[in-house]
This record gives C-alpha cells, sequence and structure tokens, in this order.
C-alpha cells in the first residue's frame, strides 16, 4: 500500500464518507452485551431481502449505555435520528415505517443534547 | 415523499408519562387545521431534558420548545406550521449540556476504518507537528493547553513530558496505561473501542515530543474488543506509513506494540505497569527516581492514561489556547465520566471542567432512579470520597473535588440513593484495594486488612466505640507510609464517610442498626399481622421460600431460612413487612 504523506492527509480530511441513506449499529462490548450484533444481522438481511437499498456501518459507543442497542438511521428526506433499545422487532419496524415509508417510530427516539 | 416537519414529544416531568395523550391531541389539532399531512409528530423515548414539562423538538429546524400546555398546541402549529403568530416564549435551550472533545467521534465513526477517522481530520495533527512544528514547540503547545493527566493523579501532562525530553538517556519509551481496573469505570474501553486511532495519534505524537523511538500500549486482557480494535489501528497506521520508519518523510521513527495485563488493580499503578511489562511481578517500585527518568529496563518513560493520550491530537490541531479556555482554572478541558449506581441514564458523559456534579446527576443523567432522593456520590473508585447531597453544588475540577475530600480519579461516577448504606459502601471499596493489594509494603497489606476487619465486624453489629478511632488511626498510617498510591487512597472512602455521615456509623455501632438494611446480619424481617392482607405476594416471591402459613393463621418469615434479601419487604404492598 502506498505510504502517506502530508497532502494525501488533508486532502482525506475533506471527504465525506456518509454519502447515501445509511443505518449505522453501534457494536462496542456494551452494545454488543446488549444484543447489538442480533440488531446488525437483521438490518442486514431484511434490507436486502426487501431490496431497500441502505449502507449498514458500524459505530462504537455513543455513551447512552442504559440505551443500548442503538442505531442511527439517515434516510433520504427525514432528519437523521437516533433509536435506542433496538431489539430485533424495534430493527424490523424501523425498516418497515421508517427506511420503506418515511415515518418514524414511536417510543424509540433517544435526542440528547450534545455539543461535539 | 414531500418533506415533513418531523416534531418529537415528550412528556419530561420525572413521575409521570402522558406523551401519548398528548400525541393524540396534537395530532387532532393538525387535523383540525388541516395540517396533518405536513407534519410528522412521533413519541420520543429521551429528549434528555426532564422537568420542563410537554417538550416538542422540531427536527428539521433543530429548536427545542418547552413547558408547552395542552391549550399551546393550537397557538404552536400555527406559528411554526402556517408561520402565523410566534413561540418564541416556549423556545429552549439547554444550558447544561456534554462536550465531547475526546468522545467526539464515538458512536459516529467505524472505528475500524481508518479512512472515517481521515475524513474527521484524522492524522492531521500529526501531520502538522512532523511538518511544522518541533518536539519542542508541541510541548510547549501541550503546556499552554493545560491539559493534566486524565488517570488520576492530574499530573501536568506537558511536564512530564518534557523531563524525558530533556533526559540525557536516548532511548525513551512512551506507555499508554489502558489497564483501567477502577470498579464500574469504562471511559477507557469505550474510547479504545470507539476511536482507536485517536489514541495511536496521541501516542505518536507523545512519542515525537519526547523523541521516543517505542511505544507500548498497556491493555487489560479482559478488553478483547479493545485489543482487536487498537490491533487493527496499529496494522492499518503501519501500512499507510503513520508509523514505522521516516513516518511521513520526516526521518521521525517510531514503533508501537501491545502488552497485555492479567488484570490486577495494582498494575495501572505506573511502577507496577511498568515492572509488568519488563515482564516481572507487578509491584510497584519506590518514586524517585519516576518513570520518565527511569522507566522501562531504566529508561525515561512516560506513561499516560488513554484519555490523556486521546486529547492530544486535538490540541495539537486546534491550539493549545483552545482546550485552555475551556473548563476551570486548574482543570482544562473536559472528563468522561462513566456514571453508574442508582441514576437514570447511566452510561458515559463528557462535560467541561466546572460544572457541578449536581448539574451532572440531574442535568445530563437524568437523576436518580424511580425519582428517589439522592443520598450521595462517589467519585473516584477505590481511592475517591463520597460527596454527601449537601455538597451537590461542588465543581467538577481537580482541585474542588479534592477540597470535599474526594478526587477526580480516572472517572467513576456512582450514584447513591437511600437505600444505600454508607458503612457497607466503603466496605465493598475497601475490600478491593485489600484483594487487589500487591502486599509489598505493610502498612497496605497489614493496614487494609486490618482496616476492613473493623468495618466487618461494626457491619455484624459488634462494633465498639474505639472502633471508630483506630479506623481513623490505621487510615493515617496507611495514607503516610504506603509504597503506592493504592495503599495512600484506600481509606478515602472509609474517611469520608466518617466524615460526612457519624450518625450512620454511630448507629451501627450504639444501636445496631443499619438504616438502609444492608448490613444483613443486623437486620430482621417479620410480618405486621394487623397490616397483613394475605395477598401472600411476599410467599411467591420469597427466593428460599422462607415465608409459610396459610389465610387462617397468617403468615411468618422463618428466620432460619431467610437471607434477609428484602424482596418481601419490596414487593408488599400494604407494608406489612417490618424491617428492623
Ligand atoms: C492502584 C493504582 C491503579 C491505577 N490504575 C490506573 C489505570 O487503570 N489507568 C490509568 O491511566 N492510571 C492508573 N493509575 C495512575 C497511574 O499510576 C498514572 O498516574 C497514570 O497512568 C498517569 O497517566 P496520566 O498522567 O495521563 O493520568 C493507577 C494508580 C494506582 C495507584
Amino acid at each position: 500500500m502506498k505510504k502517506l504523506n502530508k497532502e494525501d492527509i488533508l486532502a482525506a480530511s475533506k471527504t465525506n464518507p456518509y454519502t447515501g441513506d445509511y443505518v449505522k449499529v453501534g457494536i462496542s462490548t456494551c452494545g454488543v452485551a446488549a444484543g447489538a450484533q442480533d440488531t446488525l444481522n437483521v438490518f442486514e438481511e431484511e434490507t436486502k431481502r426487501l431490496g431497500i437499498k441502505v449502507d449498514i456501518r458500524r459505530c462504537g459507543c455513543i455513551g447512552m449505555c442504559y440505551a443500548e442497542p442503538l442505531v442511527e438511521v439517515s434516510a433520504a428526506g427525514l432528519p437523521k435520528v437516533t433509536y435506542g433499545k433496538v431489539d430485533k422487532n424495534v430493527a424490523l419496524e424501523i425498516i418497515q415505517e421508517h427506511l420503506a415509508h418515511g415515518r418514524l417510530v414511536d417510543d424509540y427516539i433517544f435526542d440528547m443534547p450534545m455539543n461535539r | 415523499m414531500s418533506k415533513q416537519t418531523i416534531f418529537l414529544l415528550r412528556d419530561t416531568s420525572l413521575t409521570q408519562d402522558n406523551t401519548r395523550d398528548f400525541q393524540i391531541l396534537f395530532l387532532k389539532i393538525a387535523r383540525d387545521l388541516g395540517v396533518e399531512d405536513s407534519i410528522q409528530a412521533v413519541r420520543a423515548s429521551d429528549l434528555g431534558i426532564y422537568d420542563k414539562g410537554y417538550v416538542v423538538k422540531d427536527l428539521n429546524n433543530k429548536i427545542t420548545y418547552a413547558n408547552i400546555q395542552e391549550t399551546d398546541i393550537e397557538k404552536f402549529l400555527k406559528a411554526t406550521i402556517k408561520g402565523e403568530g410566534s413561540v418564541d416564549e416556549f423556545k429552549y435551550t439547554a444550558d447544561k449540556c456534554q462536550l465531547r472533545i475526546v468522545l467526539r467521534n464515538c458512536g459516529l465513526i467505524d472505528p475500524e476504518n481508518i479512512e472515517e477517522y481521515m475524513a474527521q481530520q484524522g492524522y492531521c495533527a500529526l501531520a502538522k507537528a512532523l511538518t511544522e512544528m518541533t518536539p519542542e514547540t508541541v510541548i510547549d503547545e501541550m503546556k499552554k493547553s493545560g491539559l493534566r493527566g486524565r488517570g488520576g493523579a492530574g499530573f501536568p501532562t506537558w511536564m512530564k513530558w518534557s523531563f524525558a525530553r530533556n533526559s540525557l538517556d536516548e532511548t525513551r519509551f512512551v506507555v499508554c496505561n489502558a489497564d483501567e481496573g477502577d470498579p464500574g469505570a469504562y471511559m477507557d474501553r469505550s474510547i479504545l473501542e470507539g476511536d482507536p486511532h485517536a489514541v495511536v495519534e496521541g501516542m505518536i505524537l507523545a512519542g515525537f515530543a519526547i523523541g521516543a523511538q517505542r511505544g507500548f500500549f498497556y491493555i487489560r486482557a479482559e478488553y478483547p474488543l479493545a485489543i482487536k480494535r487498537i490491533e487493527t489501528a496499529i496494522e492499518q497506521a503501519y501500512e499507510r506509513g503513520l508509523l514505522g520508519n521516516d513516518i511521513l518523510g520526516s526521518g521521525f521513527n517510531f514503533d508501537l506494540e501491545i502488552r497485555l495485563g492479567a488484570g490486577a488493580f495494582v498494575c495501572g499503578e505506573e511502577t507496577a505497569l511498568i515492572e509488568s511489562i519488563e515482564g516481572k511481578r507487578g509491584t510497584p517500585r519506590p518514586r524517585p527516581p519516576f518513570p520518565a527518568d527511569k522507566g522501562l529496563w531504566n529508561h525515561p518513560t512516560i506513561i499516560n492514561n488513554v484519555e490523556t493520550l486521546a486529547t492530544v491530537a486535538q490540541i495539537i490541531n486546534r491550539g493549545g489556547e483552545w482546550l485552555a479556555a475551556i473548563g476551570t482554572e486548574k482543570s482544562k478541558g473536559t472528563k468522561v465520566f462513566a456514571i453508574t449506581g442508582k441514576v437514570k441514564n447511566s452510561g458515559l458523559v463528557e462535560i467541561p471542567m466546572g460544572m457541578t456534579l449536581g448539574e451532572v446527576v440531574f442535568g445530563i443523567a437524568g437523576g436518580v432512579l424511580g425519582g428517589r432522593k439522592l443520598m450521595a456520590v462517589q467519585t473516584g473508585g477505590p481511592s475517591g470520597g463520597v460527596i454527601p447531597l449537601k455538597l451537590i453544588d461542588t465543581k467538577v475540577s481537580y482541585e474542588h473535588l479534592a477540597e470535599v475530600g474526594s478526587i477526580m480519579g480516572s472517572g467513576g461516577l456512582i450514584v447513591m440513593d437511600e437505600d444505600d448504606c454508607m458503612v457497607d459502601i466503603p466496605r465493598f471499596y475497601l475490600r478491593f484495594c485489600v484483594e487487589e493489594s500487591c502486599g509489598k509494603c505493610a502498612p497496605c497489606r497489614i493496614g487494609g486488612f486490618q482496616m476492613l476487619k473493623i468495618l466487618d465486624r461494626i457491619a455484624e453489629g459488634k462494633g465498639v466505640e474505639a472502633d471508630l478511632q483506630q479506623l481513623q488511626r490505621i487510615a493515617k498510617g496507611m495514607q503516610k507510609a504506603s509504597l503506592c498510591a493504592l495503599g495512600q487512597t484506600a481509606p478515602n472512602p472509609v474517611l469520608s464517610t466518617m466524615k460526612y455521615f457519624p450518625e450512620e456509623y454511630r448507629q451501627h455501632v450504639e444501636d445496631k442498626k443499619c438504616r438502609a438494611g444492608k448490613c444483613t446480619k443486623m437486620v430482621q424481617y417479620t410480618i405486621d399481622q394487623t397490616h397483613c392482607k394475605k395477598c401472600k405476594l411476599c410467599v411467591v416471591n420469597c427466593p428460599v421460600g422462607a415465608i409459610s402459613g396459610s389465610r387462617e393463621a397468617g403468615y411468618v418469615v422463618d428466620q432460619v431460612k431467610c437471607i434477609k434479601c428484602g424482596t418481601c419487604y419490596e414487593v408488599c404492598k400494604f407494608k406489612a413487612i417490618v424491617r428492623k
């Protein structure tokens, strides 16, 4: 692989890897303990089966451990939201409602104020 | 699909949840106004705002409105959707909220994908340091930032670095302390798992600043996922020439490897950690010499905590002054806490230094579980202290926490309510320290054991007045004479509870009573027949079948079988279970 130089690093800092619709599942120790791997599998299998075009991504822990598994959904035409306590059934609902019909799912959205 | 305005709705009162009714009304009024197709009104689970009535958050425009009455909905919808009138009076901005510097990428990027880290200015600090800066100016920037170690002691990071930099010995090492042994603390694990490249970049920068050739990650073996992600990160960095020889063509060479710890608390102490990396038994060495002077294999070594290192790249990117502008006079930047115990939202929070403990517990973490009364919070784990409710306005900073007899520590924050016993809690921490003492020095080995024996006696209802003075005496000896901070700080939880809750110790010693019912040798559960409604809830729920009887004869607790778990006390709806 090519060794990077300064220009490569600066160019990379201007890229945006988050284009298109995506579902991001928190896969770290606390998430996995709460069943995040199953949740991730449901998203991967079901979106494929239904032919929904969406990237399934992974990320670390955002810190809201009481609400794991956590899933961030970004779909065209809708603001980005974070769902918490997403077990298999909630995952299926998110696919059906949010991804397929553009309707947000009641009772699972966590939206905490945070400055970055 | 036309673009709709999305409203998140939430009843934020701590005692009830009428979000569903509010949503039904909200949607009905929207229909009456003929705007139902241009909105979605979704029930949220948590908006991070508490006790502000009904809160509505407009997700498209990122505006939050609080304290909205049912009678305000029509006005609200007219203003926000139809543009008739104003709802500025309901606008709400959270005054206290998290500030994510160390955790900025955690939960955002894929930790196993270096491209995603690089898209967030990853390795820009390294490029800047290697091409535009010298080791001295890097250390200078660290000095301006005022960053102090996040591993517990709070030593100024730049100073440690400059000691090593100025050493005559040119073989130098950098160590990342990822041993994280405090019970209940897992900030470092989350950082390693969520943003491993930030720590790797911090290590390389530290290596450049002090002129080291090699660095070690010391990670506890209980963190397999963190180890895997750091391994991946190191591999990716090597492949791209960010580690190894002639990094970015600067002539600087740096190698990184991982060493696993076997889960001994004392191996988090820097000199014991050094012994452990050298392949010896992990026991502390006397200091001085300090590791920055004589560390690994007797060469200058800087040891920094995960969180400390994860802050470095951003200091270099944004400049020392940027960090120095956040926090209090003596404590700069942010601190990550792992909040656990009797708290609604347990998890990780990152707050600017200077926020109060109360703001953290009530404002950010949602308050005490079940709306109960807060009794105390504990910071600093087994080396820290218990801080009572009356001091809840204490600011989070090295200096303010020390003033009230606790420490910042590595970032454990445990919330306690009135069901917690202020003798039992320090007993738990002390037992931990006694079990984890390496035994090398007598004050810690013997002192800790003796203090624990006294506390056990008090908890069993066999304590005497003189025990309290004896605890103080041994504690002093341990603080003064122990070889490392494990023994020096182990008495802190005991001393702080004795200071703030003397009446609780007195009850245990004189009245042989434990208010919280946690010291089980002193409590007895019986059934008050006049209040008992014979519902059998206690009988069904008792895990050991200790309650028997009949509707006619009444029910009794078999004191021999009873394990004093308190389940009957909790499930009884008629207060017929008596705890004495
Ligand atoms: C018993 C004991 C355990 C410790 N455990 C840790 C630990 O797990 N992680 C850590 O970073 N520091 C730990 N420390 C503190 C280290 O000795 C050292 O101060 C720290 O790693 C320095 O890094 P910093 O300057 O970045 O805080 C421990 C200290 C003692 C006495």
